[in-house]
């Protein structure tokens, strides 16, 4: 049975979700994001019922809700698949450079530019990122992530990020890819 | 700590009680007697400098024997990392020890006095240290788990928490079982040592529901580091896979990407100026503002958020492209705001209104703005600006 929500808990919600770049509302996002994530979770079942509603559904991952519109149009497969190679490849190339990569990790873009450096792999890989030099690259990733809300710039100054729980989101394409290892190759990756 | 160290920290306290206080704690295991210490280190310690220790509360005595204070204990052993981690070895000697004694009270009816000393010593020692091992054990697993930057060595680190959990919950359960069981605890009739019993059996509970509380902990924070080494496994490999164009032919890939929907499929969002009907009439123009920006539709329809008036400005990306714009501008030699009111759109020229919004939105995009030098005020009609020069003298 449906219960009264707090009042502007649900216009709260929607403008947060529906609004910007950022979809997604972290556990340990920035700013007033972690308080209103615990005011979702007290009112979790109501709030999916009331944006049901309106056409949206509430999605929970680990630590994290984004919306998903029920009316929104199917996308063109091959977008869909450039999609997917694109969100690998981005969270491939920050595991591999940053130690313990995941939810909470804090990060410094400067001794990741120093990892990165003369690394012929990191190169063709920040290639399609605007900017003169690895640097100018790597800062325009960097700021594409924190735009879209995957991590957010804990100390401007140290140029330090920190990667938000909605990390679980594109974590979760992952684990659902698997890998049909041929006989002879390494670790069996599913 | 080395020896120069433990040296350095216990020469904080006074030359004469300093000796006795050193031996106390080096043959902490057991009380003393002052002629012990004699005998062991060959050296006298004053009989001073003991009652010294007793009255600031270092040592306790009981019919003469003397032995450190259980928090007195505790302090030293954490300032000269004695105490790290659980530990058991202590635990498992004072096991030793109360068995030793039961023994010597059930065998020894000379000595039975002394042995109940000793037991009862020993149960309140037990109480006092157990809880703190417990305490800093689990704090031992949230550090390592929280801290260790290489996984393979945070996975090592857990495990050996793990079995040092299990072991202290072993004897956790062998030391209850002997308070018990023990023929000494049953028949003894001695309050005091019945009393400190009924305490350490309270203890016993305690320490057995926060090691199983721990065990689950550590079982979670293991099986979240083998997850994540897995998973860095598997993004190196896919990493690869993709980069030798084998990524369709060897993962599921395309079913996953069937699967895809909300917040992987939406690359940005942008804002315009323009009247959102001309938009819907020229479709064409989202689309090279996205190609100028690097993203395409995707072959969806792009939806629309009609905004309220006094709703608060998107953190988005203009469709009019703020860099081509000052490509221009430094092109040309008006100042900015004369430069836009005269700038060719594909609507046609922009209206006072989306020229200020325009001007506005170029002086604080981070970018630009520190590109920008900002000169005197000037006058156009209603508006008071500040002009921009478009070839600064101190370009950046």
């Amino acid at each position: 049975m449906p219960t009264e929500l707090p009042q502007g808990l649900l216009r709260e919600l929607f403008q947060r979700l529906t609004r910007g770049d950022n979809l997604f509302l972290s556990s340990n996002g920035p700013g007033s994001d972690a308080a209103l994530f615990n005011r979702v979770c007290a009112h979790e079942e109501t709030c999916r019922e009331r944006l049901l509603e309106l056409g949206y559904k509430l999605v929970q991952g680990d630590n994290h809700y984004c919306l998903v519109s029920l009316d929104e149009s199917p996308a063109a497969a091959d977008y869909k698949l450039e999609r997917l190679v694109e969100l690998v490849r981005q969270v491939s190339f920050l595991s591999r450079h940053i130690e313990n990569f995941g939810e909470g990790t804090f990060f410094s873009q400067t001794q990741l530019a120093a990892r990165i450096h003369a690394d012929p792999g990191a190169e063709r890989f920040l290639a399609a990122y605007k900017g003169e030099s690895n640097a100018d690259k790597l800062d325009d990733l960097l700021r594409g992530l924190e735009r879209r809300g995957y991590i957010d710039e804990a100390d401007a100054a140290r140029r330090e990020y920190k990667v938000l729980s909605a990390i679980h989101y594109l974590m979760g394409f992952i684990d659902r890819l698997q890998i049909n290892e041929e006989e002879g190759e390494g670790d069996a990756a599913s | 700590m080395g020896k120069t160290q433990e040296d350095a920290f216990f020469a904080v306290f006074m030359r004469g009680p300093r000796q006795a206080l050193r031996l106390f704690f080096k043959y902490r295991a057991r009380s003393l007697r002052a002629d012990d210490v004699a005998a062991l280190e060959q050296e006298r310690c004053d009989a001073v400098d003991i009652q010294r220790l007793q009255a600031a509360g270092f040592l306790e005595s009981d019919e003469g024997e003397l032995c450190l204070d259980p928090r007195a204990e505790r302090f030293l052993e954490d300032m000269l990392q004695a105490g790290d981690g659980p530990q058991l070895g202590w635990l498992r000697e004072q096991l030793e020890r109360l068995e030793r004694w039961t023994r010597v009270h059930q065998d020894k009816p000379e000595l039975r006095e002394r042995a109940a000393r000793e037991i009862g010593r020993i149960l309140r020692s037990c109480r006092t240290h157990l809880r703190a091992q417990v305490v800093d054990l689990q704090r031992a697993v949230d550090y390592d788990f929280r801290t260790e930057p290489q996984i393979e060595a945070k996975e090592l680190k857990l495990q050996w928490h793990l079995d040092s959990c299990q072991a202290l919950g072993d004897l956790v359960r062998t030391l209850g079982a002997t308070l018990r069981e023990d023929p000494f605890f049953v028949t003894t009739q001695d309050r005091e040592v019945l009393q400190r019993r009924e305490r350490l059996l309270a203890e016993l509970t305690r320490a057995h529901e926060s090691l199983i509380e721990a065990l689950q902990r550590i079982s979670d924070y293991l099986n979240r580091v083998r997850r994540d080494a897995a998973r860095i496994r598997k993004l190196l490999r896919l990493g690869d896979l993709i980069e030798r164009m084998e990524f369709t032919a060897r993962t599921n890939a395309l079913q996953v990407a069937d699967d895809l929907e909300g917040p992987a499929l939406r690359g940005m969002s942008i804002h315009s100026v323009l009247d959102p009907e001309r938009l819907d009439e020229h479709p064409d123009w989202v689309e090279r503002v996205l190609k100028r920006l690097g993203h395409r539709t995707g072959g969806r329809k792009a939806e629309r958020v009609i905004l309220p008036v006094d709703a608060e400005p998107l953190d988005a990306e203009p469709i009019i492209d703020p860099g081509e714009v000052l490509e221009a501008f430094r092109r040309q030699d008006k100042d900015l705001f004369a430069f836009l009111s005269v700038l060719e759109t594909e609507d046609g020229l922009l209206t006072v209104d989306q020229v200020v919004t325009l001007y506005c939105n170029l002086l604080s995009n981070e970018q630009a703005g520190g590109y920008l030098d900002i000169g005197p005020m000037k006058e156009a009609g209603a508006w008071a600006y500040a002009t921009v020069d478009p070839h600064p003298s101190n370009a950046h």
